[in-house]
């Protein structure tokens, strides 16, 4: 043993250890739990089958189309938020994030105050109009999605335009770079790990939606019964499929996870 | 070349406020922190449109605050070198340099070799595959000046190149800067190196609170300072 003294402040009290073996326990348990009951010999027929498979399918369309939409509205957004300074931007900060804290099910309602058909502020219109309806429409779902994933877009995204030094830019205006030219080969390029960062965040939480999806497109086989839908019904009817999707959803977390690794957590290559 | 800027501008708590005439020369500026030789430069170069006056470049209005003309900085031809974070990180030193040229519509190929041959001639072409990570912050300011210089711009400005560097890696950037001054590029040099402004510079000119306090060659000034602040500021950093 090392007789050295540590660093006054160093030292780790004893309750930090047993707390913090407690979380990971926490955390860890029902992952285990799930992994075990997961049946490996047949879990590729029991997602590309029957309403899994539809879920599935269904789950990384909207999902992948939600991302797309929260991509072309947040990296504006993101822009104004993180550049430009008005009055209220605070304001306006908050109420972009709002859908990340807010349940999801009263986003869902909220949704239906919008778009509704019947009751919804423009819903009817755009039925009578475009007759568009997005209540009980895969297009519903894409919204639903498109609605709570965009704020952890616009959050990542934000915060990487504000950790450029405005030097980059400034020095490549004074090398003759317009401001289309300066947005695509400098800025864009420096925001690239938080871009890739927000799009996987968006894309995750789009993926796994589940309170407003129910709540404003329903749950309708093959049309807006999304994956994470599609587990909670399968779990009565069909434990394994239910099981095997979850293992689905959770391995493309951790992909997640993995790719992005370093850009979120604020480290550089 | 000829510079007269008769004009004004607030950043925060700090109003600027100049009236200068530059011709062909190495300027030297120098003062405490925080006091608007940044600023100043930053008019210039069109990163700052100014509150009130007028700019002009070779007879050239390049900002009129009353008629309402602003030429921005991607359009003005003159360069400018940052303290620091002067290269972008993902670009080897090469493409540093040759990047604005290829926005200027040359094409890959001969933007390349065009940067290779400043590089060469500025005697860096062996830092040309380095990634700026890879290169000391010295290598970095002698890229950046090439990367500005290739630009063939008509006035440069320096803003402090020197002070984020490590001592023994000063000399070097001193050089290629003295090296660019013999070649008769007028430039505007914000800096505490008192040797270099003594030895280049033209004129030194002594910022104080937003205005130009006093200026002169620099015997004049570093000896024979006029103004009190002058000789206070001097009588410190000298």
């Amino acid at each position: 043993m090392s007789t050295r003294k540590r660093r006054v402040g160093a030292e780790t009290p004893p309750f930090v250890w047993v707390g913090a073996s407690c979380a990971l326990l926490f955390l860890l348990l029902p992952l285990v739990g799930l992994l075990k009951r997961v049946a490996w010999s047949g879990i590729f027929g029991a997602v590309t089958s029957g309403p899994a498979s539809e879920a599935l399918r269904l789950s990384l369309i909207t999902s992948v189309v939600a991302t797309m939409i929260a991509l072309v509205l947040g990296l504006p957004l993101a822009w104004v938020l993180a550049r430009i300074e008005f009055r209220g931007r605070s304001m306006v900060r908050a109420l972009v994030m709002l859908p990340m804290v807010l349940p999801p099910v009263v986003g869902g309602v909220a949704l239906l105050g919008a778009y509704g058909k019947s009751n919804g502020l423009i819903g009817g219109w755009l039925f009578d109009v475009f007759g568009l309806q997005l209540t009980f429409s895969p297009l519903g779902v894409v919204v639903a999605e498109a609605f709570v994933a965009l704020p952890f877009l616009v959050m990542a995204v934000e915060s990487g335009l504000r950790s450029i030094d405005p030097r980059f830019e400034e020095s490549a205006a004074t090398m003759g770079l317009g401001p289309s030219e300066r947005f695509r080969k400098v800025t864009l390029r420096l925001l690239a790990p938080s871009l890739i960062a927000g799009v996987a965040v968006a894309w995750a939480r789009a993926l796994g939606e589940f309170g407003a999806t129910i709540t404003f497109a329903g749950n309708i086989e093959g049309r807006t019964q999304t994956t994470p839908l599609a587990v909670y019904l399968l779990l009565e009817s069909d434990p394994e499929a239910a099981y095997a999707l979850s293992f689905v959803l959770l391995a493309i977390c951790v992909a997640v996870l993995v790719a992005m690794r370093g850009s979120w957590m604020g480290r550089r290559s | 070349m000829s510079v007269t800027l008769k004009g004004s501008v607030r950043q925060g708590r700090l109003i600027l406020d100049i009236d200068v005439a530059v011709g062909d020369e190495i300027v030297a500026i120098s003062g405490v922190n925080g006091i608007g030789k940044t600023t100043f430069l930053r008019v210039l170069a069109g990163l700052l449109p100014l509150d009130a006056g007028i700019l002009q470049v070779n007879g050239i209005v390049l900002d009129d605050v009353d008629n309402q003309i602003f030429v921005p900085a991607h359009l003005r031809n003159v360069g400018m070198v940052f303290q620091d974070n002067v290269l972008l990180p993902f670009l080897s030193a090469l493409d540093n340099v040759a990047y604005p040229l290829m926005a200027t519509g040359i094409g890959r190929q001969q933007a390349q070799q065009l940067a290779i041959d400043a590089m060469e001639q500025h005697g860096i072409g062996h830092l040309a595959q380095m990634k700026p990570t890879q290169l000391s912050g010295g290598q970095q300011q002698r890229v950046a000046i090439t990367r500005a210089l290739a630009m063939r711009p008509k006035l440069m400005l320096f803003d402090e190149p020197t002070s984020a560097l490590d001592p023994e890696l000063v000399g070097e950037v001193l050089t290629a800067m003295q090296d660019l001054a013999n070649s008769g590029m007028t430039m505007i040099v914000v800096t505490h190196e008192m040797g270099f402004a003594r030895k280049v510079a033209d004129t030194v000119a002594f910022m104080d609170a937003g205005l130009i306090v006093e200026s002169g060659p620099p015997d004049q000034l570093l000896d024979h300072p006029q103004h009190e602040r002058t000789k206070s500021f001097f009588s410190k950093v000298l």
